[in-house]
């Protein structure tokens, strides 16, 4: 009997060895990322030499990430690599556009000058390979239920043309006529990259395309403030009435 | 001989051993570990104002690995895109329609138990993909009601339905996947500019007097047609088109006509010759060629696209050009610009009969835009 439970309780811590080697075992397999720093041994999540710090601390009200002694943060960028600094950056893409709200009234427009406007929208990406900004509304049209009328829109970068029925946009700063300005790097140029898209990144010279991309960035930035310069101008016979345009900006950010 | 205490302690060994060895193993076993990492992913919107309907939602990746997939998961949350977490469901979000179409690198994908804020797509068959391989398809969905950045969670299934596929996932027990990625994306104010064009006409002609008969002296000689020509221009942005009409005055002799107040010439209301008869007077209009639009004659003028001659048809509806507001003799559909040579042909002959005298009449064009 004795000899029995002696056999008995040995199995017991057999299989005990067992299933406690298997845990241990399974424990680095819980973690769900594939690290972005990898060998082909090894991977790293991030890379920390510093005096360190906290994360997730917490108390009834508050919760926060601390660290002591970060001799650098934020984005540094190479052509090929573009890492993030300090001690415990977040772990999530995010992409944000900012449009303000609003409604500009441009009048009664003149075969005999170009009217225009501005408006401003800003746009941000992190951990993202890149975002783009794209225009997807129809050019100003008119519409009284029996009849409807869509501006000529300028499907290539020209110039405003008086007594031509033209829309168009770019991005840039002009002179003629004298509206928009170009990109803002908010806080800089070191972590913002926004630029404006090809065909609206010439002074002077107006294009629209539904659809078409307007504002870019290859890389994660931080914000870049736009500036979209809208252009009219119409032609005798450009019907009348009341012209709409709904600006809608769509950011696609790519992670 | 063997003790039982020297065998049970051998048999720890072995099974110990047993143990590690397994443990050792444990990592090729587990399906959790070593998911791949969706590239070059997004999620393309067709309207980004918030609470929008029918926006088109195209999910774009390119797998890791190569593999079949027989299921593909988006679930959309407002708080992180991180898999395994807890996921919140975006205010106001919804799949309106969750079966995906323009499937590229897929094929036969269809919804599979889908909820408003989690897509799930599976295909029996399923589709073998190398890594690498660019995966897109699109939904439609509500955007949510904030205006905020907002996630989705991508991951893709070796099986379609039971352990380990869309059927079994949530949030956090997305079970055992082949690979995911998280996404974000952004909802945004619209804003509107508006002008206005104002309603334009113009109508022109070139004189305000004009004689028929011979050059030098003006005088009409028995049975010889003669023609005048009126020009005219016109201009009008009037979307639905400008129609002129000739009016002669109320209490005009010969309601019209050439009169010299008690006698007047004869007209027709239906185009003749204008040197068939013993006498006429007429109108006679060629189809002009604006620069924009179109204008096009009364049939009861027009004389097509040539020009009107001594030998050309007219016509003159008196009862018409002497009602109140005239006889539509022009007219467009839309927008004209017409600023060239545009021809109006007064016609006229007279016959023995018609006695002696001065014969005058009185028109006027009246232009009129609808907009």
């Amino acid at each position: 009997m004795q000899k029995s439970w002696s056999i008995y309780k040995n199995v017991i811590k057999a299989l005990a060895i067992i299933v406690i080697a298997i845990f241990f075992a399974m424990i680095p397999h819980i973690a769900q990322a594939a690290p972005p720093y990898t060998s082909s041994t090894y991977g790293a999540d991030q890379v920390y030499m510093g005096n360190g710090g906290v994360n997730g601390a917490s108390s009834a009200s508050y919760k926060a990430d601390a660290s002591l002694g970060n001799t650098g943060v934020g984005t540094t960028t190479s052509t090929n690599y573009q890492p993030l600094n300090g001690y415990a950056p977040a772990a999530e893409p995010y992409i944000m556009l900012s449009v303000p709200a609003g409604n500009d009234d441009l009048g009664v427009l003149s075969i005999a000058t170009t009217a225009f406007v501005s408006h401003t929208f800003q746009a941000e990406a992190y951990l993202a390979s890149g975002y783009v900004v794209t225009t997807m509304s129809d050019a100003p049209t008119y519409n009284n239920g029996a009849y409807s009328h869509i501006m000529d829109n300028l499907t290539s970068p020209t110039a405003a043309t008086p007594g031509t029925e033209q829309f168009g946009i770019n991005l840039v700063a002009n002179t003629s006529p004298s509206v928009g300005a170009n990109p803002v790097q908010l806080p800089s140029s070191q972590f913002s990259f926004g630029q404006a898209a090809s065909g609206y990144d010439t002074a002077n010279l107006f294009k629209y395309v539904n659809g078409d991309t307007i504002a870019f960035s290859n890389k994660s930035s931080g914000i870049t403030q736009f500036t979209v310069s809208y252009i009219y101008n119409i032609k005798t016979t450009t019907p009348a009435g009341q012209y709409v345009f709904n600006q809608i900006l769509v950011a696609t950010g790519t992670f | 001989m063997v003790s039982i205490k020297n065998y049970s302690k051998r048999s720890i060994a072995v099974v110990a051993a047993f143990g590690l060895v397994t443990a050792a193993l444990v990592p090729l076993l587990s399906g959790i570990a070593n998911a791949g990492v969706v590239t070059e992913r997004n999620i393309k919107i067709s309207d980004s104002k918030p609470a929008a309907t029918g926006v088109v939602y195209q999910v774009n990746f390119k797998v890791a690995t190569t593999a079949t997939v027989k299921g593909i998961v988006v679930d959309f949350c407002s708080d992180t895109p991180i898999v395994g977490e807890t996921c919140t469901a975006p205010t106001g979000f919804a799949i309106t329609t969750a079966t995906p179409t323009n499937q590229v690198g897929i094929s036969g994908f269809a919804n599979a138990t889908s909820t408003t804020s989690t897509l799930k797509i599976t295909n029996a068959t399923g589709t073998a993909l190398t890594a690498a391989d660019q995966v897109s398809f699109t939904v439609t969905s509500t955007n949510p009601t904030p205006n905020a950045t907002f996630y989705a969670r991508i991951l893709t299934y070796a099986n379609d339905t039971g352990s380990n596929s869309p059927a079994t996932y949530t949030a956090t027990s997305p079970g055992t996947y082949i690979d995911y990625g998280g996404d974000a994306l952004t909802t945004t104010n619209a804003y509107t500019i508006t002008s206005a064009v104002q309603e334009y006409i113009a109508f022109g002609v070139d004189f305000t007097a004009l004689t028929l008969g011979e050059t030098a002296s003006g005088v009409m000689i028995l049975d010889t047609p003669y023609i005048t020509n009126q020009t005219y221009t016109t201009t009008t942005n009037a979307s639905a088109g400008e129609t002129v009409r000739l009016w002669s005055p109320s209490g005009s002799p010969g309601f019209g006509s050439l009169s010299n107040g008690t006698q007047s010439f004869t007209t027709v209301t239906s185009r003749v010759a204008l040197d068939s008869g013993t006498n006429q007077f007429g109108l006679c209009i060629q189809t002009p060629t604006p620069g924009t639009g179109t204008l096009t004659p009364d049939a009861q003028y027009s004389n097509g696209g040539t020009a009107c001659d001594t030998t050309s048809s007219f016509a003159l509806d008196t009862t018409a050009v002497s009602a109140t507001y005239g006889d539509p003799i022009l007219s467009s559909t839309g927008p004209v610009v017409a600023t060239g040579t545009n021809n109006l042909t007064y016609g006229a002959k007279v016959g023995a009969t018609q006695p002696a005298g001065i014969y005058t009449t009185t028109h006027e064009l009246i232009a009129t835009g609808t907009f």
